[in-house]
Order: C-alpha cells, then sequence, then structure tokens
C-alpha cells in the first residue's frame, strides 16, 4: 500500500515538473545567431559559445576610418532574452600578409534584457584590409584541455555514434 | 599440501596488488600549476582589478588614443611621458600602478613610434650621468652626437583609480565599483587634449585577496 502511493506520489511529481533547457527561451520574432550563421553581411562574425548562439543575435557589421585614417569596426549585438547576458567581444584585423596586428583585448558588452548594443574598435596599424569580430560569453571560465581527463559527449554526436552503430553491418 | 599452495597463492596476488598501487599523493587536495590566458578571467578571480582588466584598460586606452587627432601622423611627433609619477590610487584595493602605465607605454611605443616621441622622465638621472661623463671626456660622444640639453614633453599621462564598495553582512557578497581615468595634459598651456575612463563592477562572495 505505502509503495504504491509512494509511486504515485513519484509520479504526480515527475508530471508536475517543467521542463529546463541549458539556455534563457528566446522571445517570439527574435532571430538568434543560430539563424543567422552564414548572412553574407556578417562573415566576419564568429560565436565562439554554442549556448551563446542560441540567445544573442548580430544585427551589422560596418567598417569605416577614424578621423586620424585607421581603420575601424563597428557591430550591433542584441539580446533575445528576458534575462541579462554578458559578452566579451574583441577584433582581428588583418593586412595582405595575413595579421597586420596582435588581436585587440576583450571589451566587456553588457546586453539588458531584449536590449541591444554597439561594440566598436579601431585597428594601430593602416596596412589592415581585414577584420573579424569574435563573441564569447563573459562568464564562462577558462576550462583547460589536460590529458588523462574524462570529458562529457555531447548530446548531438551520441546520437551520432548511434545512428552509425546502428547503419554498420555486423 | 593443496593449503601452502592455496596460501602461496594469495601471498603472491597481495605482493601483485601492491606492486600495482600507485604511491599516494603527498597533496591530495592541491592544483597543480597552469598557464592561464591573462586576457580573460582566470580560476582565481574576484571584484577588483584583474590581468585581463589591465590588458582591456591599456588596450583601450592606446587605440582611443591613435584615434585622437593631436596623435595624428602630421610629421611633428609630439613628445609625451606616460608613467606612474602622477597615476593616484584612491581605490580600496592595493596595486602597483606601474602594471598600468608600462603597458600602455610599451603598447603605445610599439604601434606609435612614427607619430609621437617617447620622453624617459623616470630615468632623467641615468641619461644626465652618461651625459657628464661624454662631455667630461671619460667616454667618448657616442654614436648619435650631443644636443643641448634631454628632450622637453610637449604632454604628460595623469590619471586615478577609484572604487565604491559595498557588501551584504548578511550573505557576505560583496560588489565594487571600479574606476579608472586616463588624462593627457598639455604640458606648457595644462589644457587635457585627451581623456578615457576604464570602469566596471563586480560582485562576488569568493574569498579571492589581492596582493
Amino acid at each position: 500500500m505505502r509503495l504504491h502511493v509512494a509511486i504515485a506520489l513519484a509520479a504526480l511529481a515527475a508530471g508536475c515538473a517543467t521542463p529546463t533547457q541549458p539556455t534563457p527561451p528566446t522571445y517570439a520574432g527574435c532571430k538568434t545567431w543560430e539563424q543567422q550563421v552564414g548572412a553574407p553581411n556578417l562573415v566576419g562574425i564568429s560565436v565562439l559559445s554554442p549556448e551563446l548562439a542560441k540567445v544573442i543575435g548580430v544585427q551589422d557589421m560596418t567598417a569605416s576610418r577614424t578621423g586620424t585614417g585607421m581603420p575601424a569596426v563597428q557591430t550591433v549585438v542584441y539580446n533575445c532574452t528576458d534575462m541579462d547576458v554578458v559578452l566579451q567581444i574583441r577584433a582581428r584585423f588583418s593586412g595582405d600578409r595575413g595579421q597586420s596586428e596582435p588581436s585587440s583585448a576583450w571589451k566587456t558588452v553588457h546586453l539588458a534584457p531584449r536590449a541591444q548594443a554597439v561594440y566598436g574598435e579601431s585597428a594601430v596599424s593602416q596596412s589592415t584590409k581585414g577584420i573579424a569580430v569574435d563573441i564569447y560569453d563573459a562568464n564562462r571560465g577558462q576550462a583547460q584541455f589536460a590529458p588523462g581527463q574524462a570529458y562529457a559527449v555531447p548530446k548531438e554526436k551520441e546520437a551520432e555514434n548511434a545512428d552509425e552503430k546502428r547503419a554498420s553491418p555486423q | 599440501m593443496p593449503c601452502i599452495l592455496q596460501r602461496s597463492l594469495a601471498l603472491l596476488l597481495t605482493i601483485g596488488l601492491a606492486a600495482c598501487q600507485t604511491p599516494a599523493a603527498t597533496n591530495p587536495t592541491g592544483v597543480s600549476s597552469m598557464d592561464v590566458d591573462s586576457s580573460r578571467k582566470g580560476p582565481v578571480s574576484g571584484v577588483g582589478v584583474e590581468g585581463q582588466d589591465i590588458l582591456a584598460m591599456t588596450d583601450q586606452m592606446m587605440r582611443d588614443m591613435l584615434a585622437e587627432q593631436i596623435f595624428a601622423n602630421t610629421g611633428k611627433r609630439p613628445r609625451v611621458i606616460i608613467d606612474s609619477e602622477y597615476f593616484v590610487n584612491e581605490s580600496s584595493q592595493a596595486i602597483n600602478k606601474n602594471i598600468i602605465t608600462q603597458r600602455l607605454m610599451v603598447n603605445l611605443n610599439r604601434a606609435a613610434k612614427q607619430r609621437m616621441q617617447f620622453v624617459n622622465r623616470q630615468n632623467t638621472a641615468m641619461v644626465e650621468r652618461e651625459r657628464q661623463l661624454k662631455r667630461g671626456g671619460a667616454t667618448d660622444v657616442g654614436t648619435t652626437g650631443l644636443t643641448k640639453a634631454q628632450m622637453g614633453a610637449d604632454y604628460r599621462l595623469s590619471g586615478k583609480i577609484n572604487s565604491l564598495d559595498s557588501r551584504n553582512v548578511k550573505t557576505g557578497m560583496v560588489q565594487r565599483y571600479t574606476q579608472i581615468s586616463f588624462e593627457m595634459t598639455d604640458l606648457e598651456t595644462a589644457e587635457i587634449v585627451w581623456s578615457g575612463i576604464y570602469e566596471f563592477s563586480r560582485a562576488a562572495a569568493d574569498d579571492v585577496i589581492y596582493r
């Protein structure tokens, strides 16, 4: 009898539990980076955190020159969620012979819920021809690879492996 | 006889297992040293100015200064002094100010040698001693020639580090707003010809101490 009651309570609790996901939900109509990847006006932009790609978007990236003739870049990023999002953004400048100067330092950009922010950076070398922008999660600590450690297999990879096993002849 | 055999086997197994065991770590709770990317938050971080802030603020100020019209490539090459002599720390955090001004000077010097001249005022005595040796005949005059005097400067860097702390006594949570301002002053007219600011707020309940 007790066992039946316990099972019934557990089933009820499981039924009532709200499903969760690792990223906050986005509001309707907001185009996240996941849906923007490959857009012709955003080819110089990389969102390095997969979770971030589900919550932010990039409106535009424009290149110009400062008053002293230095190449500059400006990017507008926006938040598709109702949570505060903190980003780190840097610019990489390249010339005819590869990198024209070291990458800029990471700049912290705060995005209020559903808000947008502008990131801008200028080069220190006039030989700059190309500009790329990296966007990263500011609250992600440094997790280093070290031999001898065990790493969790991502869910997508697990499914892929299972499909491969099923498809391969025994 | 079978009993002796069994005992011998058991003994052998025990010895074998003991040999396979890894020796016990002398400091099992310790963390071995690791190289950390100084441009990003590291494993030990608190609410104050940290390595990634030094990199970010000096990079930001350098780029901002180079975008300023007075430092444009006009062929004049204004003379500037960048050191910590007039960089004041009024914040609650103990910090070596040289770490900020030195990185700014090195980065500017590497990026803008063609556009501005950097005057080493910190080592005036060192330069003066060598000048006396040359003029007294103790050494020859070198290869770059003599000048009437050491360089006079057009602009000098100054700045302030300020902070505002708050603490929740119930949770132990600490929040700090830090503001680091930079100014470039005309050494004839006292006009501030450029200024920049780097500011951030951080909150944590960690036991991090800055030394």
